[in-house]
């Protein structure tokens, strides 16, 4: 009993711990972003390994708490080795990507790890056999993100490739029709063996390729239509396969990079306006569009059907508070879907509100780094490039935690870094390759310049 | 490049407008509602509390205690040491929840201080406990009321106009909280006296005389020259082929508006209501509220009113004289009165004063909020003139208090159930209102000899306390 007692009394005390976490970790990004303007390189690098004792404190407190709670030997000692396992990734991770892209931006490989391990916790705090796959997958997508500076160097001119992207693109896209399952009334999913992946992920990728490629030479508007229709034959194609999230991720990167592109403000709205027009459509044609709004306009009164999932993540959220329950103390696995599409409800149960809204604020930390990026860039393609990859970070993750706070109607992607899902995962962590790629590219290109 | 540059720092603007929406969502999703939320039964988390968590206390507004939680072996039982005195409005949490009890549960299981109460509970060993819930109930006005109502079935509700604070509330047939689960089948089957339904709420009855004072306060309004209204009753009258009759078929001679109230008389009213028509009677009711939701927040039942532009005038005459098809609860009478007691403003009505954490902090302290304005200042007045005249000198008379300037009005409703339901709604001390009382005894005859002195005895107490 007493023992019981001491670790609830830990427990409850870890919360003030992870909410201080966070806060610096933010507040360091902060003065580093201050300290790299005034040049002082210095006091810069202090605050990023700031940031980075807060990740590695973060890690290490949560699989504290994670051992403490667990009953059975053999459990903990499976639990220790993957702390241990992450301990060692969060380091490499810190080497390797300052060791092979030089001079790219620590803020947001700091952000990313922060989010990874939040993400791994509360895996691990659901289920310990998705933890042991995450972190896979964490080491699958860095190992490939690694190699990206490496591929480049040995192909220069890579905008010249539109085409090869565009075909690729649209195997990938049409793969599920002939080798799909359905899954969770989706059928973006193809399975090999045991291995199940969702082609949009990968696609996502190389869409932003060819948009940036295509649109690096515009000089009217008859430049457009090749990429609009392409775009929106993916839109398309996602929507048949029940996608709706990844397709309105699709659009909005489109329209985004259209718009900076060719500052035409109009053509953006006008977009939006067909968007829409295209949204009410499907709202008459399609069965599981209408259960999703109506789920959204009023999930108390199909409380436990349409409404279930909402509602349960709506409790989650709203019972504890700012400073949640408590890791282990809430009961996240109430919530359905909870280690990918309700990862955000999780966390906000038991890290709290005001850590919740810092994940939010992380997020907005990458999207901030990212357009610095993109505006440093001398070079439009890029420039588009990098812009596609912020907007494909920033609109999923607007997308699903707008829809577990029910601001918006639910379409279920993941949220990048923290939800489970090998595809997810791999890809979200290969966007931010390509990002630090480009500002990497840059700094080193003026190095030599100069 | 220059316009490219610009383009991307307002995709960023954008992209820092949307993240903001979510935090602002949020926010107002965990300030505004969530409270409301999570009280959701099919919220998983309160039934898992339950079993690990002290429920607190419920207290009256001195202290006293309504409803605990005693630790007995490996179990936790609650408790009332009030027994009967609160079984409607405090409820019960054996067999589903009620009253208080439900609509308090979330504060009840609420753990503030967590940290501090695991700490000192390592030397103690008891169960964490949830924050406890204070009433505006006063538990020697509710327990004198309940006394006032033994043996009758009906319904008490005793309310402070200028705040909105109920101070007491019962019921009867009324059960033993503590007994419930024993008891459970029996009362359920007992159709007859219905002991589990909150009659001060959900019980909803003909408002008889009592009902008057709307039909008054619409003809104040609409009626420039009120004050020349003349009557002469015979005692009885024709009206639309339909028969009309005073109390005991009295014939109260000339009377103007002043005396058909302080009266009663059926035969002016019905008078009143042919000159004033149905449109005007639904407007001012749903004004007061009828069919309409009503600003309380436990269970209660809406009350009825059926008149309309086309009413025909034997249904005109029987309404405005509180008959036809008017159904009405004692809280919503009891808020009527507390609106003419106070100038015309309704308080909303509330029961939970605030919440204590164990450490004797006070939380969600609720302030008396105004509804609004359901009779302009004036008539509110007018219409306490002629509530004081009901006392000094009519029907009101049992309700006279020594040195006390008392408003009330009686109503002896016919209903098809047998003996007259007695009425009597009222407030003291006149000028500087602090107690509003609404009284119904179901069957209980004369609502001026039989409710009239309840709603007396429970008016001086609170004028004495």
């Amino acid at each position: 009993m007493f023992k019981e007692s001491i670790i609830d009394i830990l427990i409850l005390a870890s919360r003030y711990a992870f909410v201080l976490f966070i806060f610096i970790f933010l507040w360091s990004g902060y003065r580093a972003v201050f300290f790299e303007k005034e040049k002082d390189i210095g006091e810069f690098t202090d605050k990023i390994y700031g940031q980075r004792t807060m990740i590695i404190l973060t890690h290490v407190l949560g699989f504290v708490i994670l051992m403490m709670t667990s009953k059975d030997a053999e459990q903990i000692k499976e639990i220790m080795k993957l702390s241990a396992f992450g301990l060692l990734f969060i380091i490499l991770f810190m080497i390797f990507t300052s060791l092979i892209y030089k001079k790219s931006d620590p803020i947001i490989w700091n952000s990313m790890l922060f989010l990874m391990v939040v993400g791994l916790i509360m895996l691990e705090r659901i289920d310990h056999n998705l933890a042991q796959k995450q972190i896979i997958w964490f080491l699958a997508g860095s190992f490939l993100m690694i190699l990206i500076p490496l591929v480049f160097k040995i192909i220069p001119r890579f905008e010249a490739f539109k085409y090869v992207y565009l075909i690729i693109g649209w195997i990938f896209i049409i793969s599920p029709f002939i080798l799909g399952k359905e899954r969770y009334g989706a059928y973006n999913w193809i399975y090999i063996g045991d291995f199940a992946f969702q082609p949009s992920e990968i696609v996502k990728f190389l869409f932003i390729f060819y948009l940036a490629s295509a649109l690096r030479v515009y000089d009217s508007l008859k430049d457009l239509i090749l990429p609009t229709l392409m775009a929106g034959g993916y839109v398309l194609v996602l929507v048949l396969q029940r996608d709706l999230g990844g397709a309105l991720i699709f659009f909005l990167t489109f329209l985004i990079m259209v718009y900076v592109r060719t500052s035409s403000s109009l053509l953006f709205f006008a977009g939006l306006g067909g968007a829409s027009l295209a949204s009410m459509l499907a709202y008459k044609l399609f069965s599981h569009v209408r259960v999703r709004v109506q789920a959204w306009l009023n999930p108390w009164r199909e409380i436990d059907t349409k409404g279930y999932q909402i509602t349960q993540s709506l409790f989650a959220i709203g019972t504890w508070g700012w400073l949640g329950s408590g890791l282990t103390a809430g009961y996240p696995k109430h919530i359905p879907v909870v280690e990918s599409d309700f990862i955000f409800s999780a966390i906000c149960e038991e890290f709290g509100n005001l850590f919740s809204i810092g994940i939010i604020l992380i997020f907005l930390f990458i999207i901030l780094r990212g357009t610095m990026i993109t505006l440093n860039c001398n070079r439009i393609f890029y420039s588009l490039l990098g812009m596609g990859a912020i907007s494909l970070i920033a609109i999923q993750t607007f997308l699903i935690i707008g829809g577990v706070i029910k601001l918006i109607p639910l379409t279920g992607v993941t949220l990048p870094f923290v939800s489970y899902g090998g595809s997810s995962v791999v890809v979200s962590i290969m966007i931010m390759g390509i990002l630090q790629w480009i500002q990497s590219f840059n700094e080193t290109r003026e190095e030599v310049a100069e | 490049m220059i316009h490219f540059k610009k383009n991307i720092k307002k995709v960023f603007w954008l992209y820092a407008l949307m993240f903001s929406a979510l935090v602002g969502y949020l926010l107002k999703f965990l300030i505004i509602d969530s409270s409301t939320v999570i009280i959701n039964t099919y919220n998983p988390r309160l039934t898992a509390l339950e079993k690990n968590i002290h429920r607190g206390e419920i207290r009256d507004r001195n202290g006293e205690v309504l409803a605990r939680t005693v630790v007995n072996g490996e179990d936790l039982i609650r408790e009332y040491p009030k027994g009967r005195d609160f079984s409607h409005v405090v409820g019960f949490v054996q067999k589903g929840k009620t009253g208080v009890e439900a609509y308090s549960n979330f504060m009840l299981l609420e753990v503030s201080d967590r940290l501090l109460q695991r700490v000192n509970q390592l030397f103690s060993g008891d169960k964490l406990r949830g924050n406890n819930v204070i009433l505006t109930l006063d538990a020697d006005i509710q327990h004198r009321a309940r006394e006032l109502l033994k043996g009758r079935k009906g319904a008490i509700v005793v309310m402070e106009p200028s705040t909105g604070k109920i101070l007491a509330m019962v019921s009867n047939p009324d059960f033993n909280p503590n007994e419930i689960s024993q008891n459970w089948a029996q009362l359920n089957k007992d159709e007859e006296n219905s002991p589990l339904i909150n009659r001060a709420t959900q019980g909803l009855y003909p408002p008889g005389s009592i009902y008057k004072i709307i039909t008054a306060a619409s003809a104040i309004e609409n009626f420039e020259d009120w004050q020349n209204f003349h009557y002469q009753c015979n005692g009885e009258a024709v009206f639309d082929n339909n028969l009309i009759r005073c109390y005991n078929s009295n014939a109260h001679g000339e009377v103007d508006l002043e005396k058909a109230i302080y009266l009663s008389c059926n035969t002016a009213f019905a008078q009143l209501g042919t000159e004033l028509g149905g449109e005007k009677m639904q407007s001012i009711s749903e004004r007061l509220l009828f069919n309409r939701d009503l600003p309380y927040e436990l269970e209660y039942s809406k009350s009825r009113f059926d008149l309309t532009k086309s009413s025909e005038e034997k249904e005109i005459v029987e309404t405005t004289m509180g008959q036809g098809k008017t159904l009405v609860s004692p809280l919503h009478m009891a808020m009527i009165t507390s609106a003419v007691a106070n100038g015309g403003i309704l308080m909303k009505p509330y029961i939970i004063d605030h919440v204590e954490t164990n450490y004797g902090r006070e939380k969600n302290k609720q302030i008396p909020e105004k509804y609004g304005e359901l009779f302009s200042p004036e008539t509110a007045n007018q219409l306490t003139d002629m509530m004081v005249r009901v006392v000094n000198e009519g029907t009101g008379s049992q309700a006279k208090i020594a040195n006390v300037s008392v408003a009330g009005k009686t109503g002896t409703a016919q209903n098809a159930s047998g003996e007259d339901h007695a009425w009597f709604i009222g407030f003291a001390p006149a000028e500087k209102p602090k107690v509003v009382v609404s009284v119904i005894i179901e069957n209980g005859g004369s609502g001026g000899r039989v409710a009239g002195p309840i709603a007396r005895e429970l008016m001086n107490m609170v004028i004495n306390q």
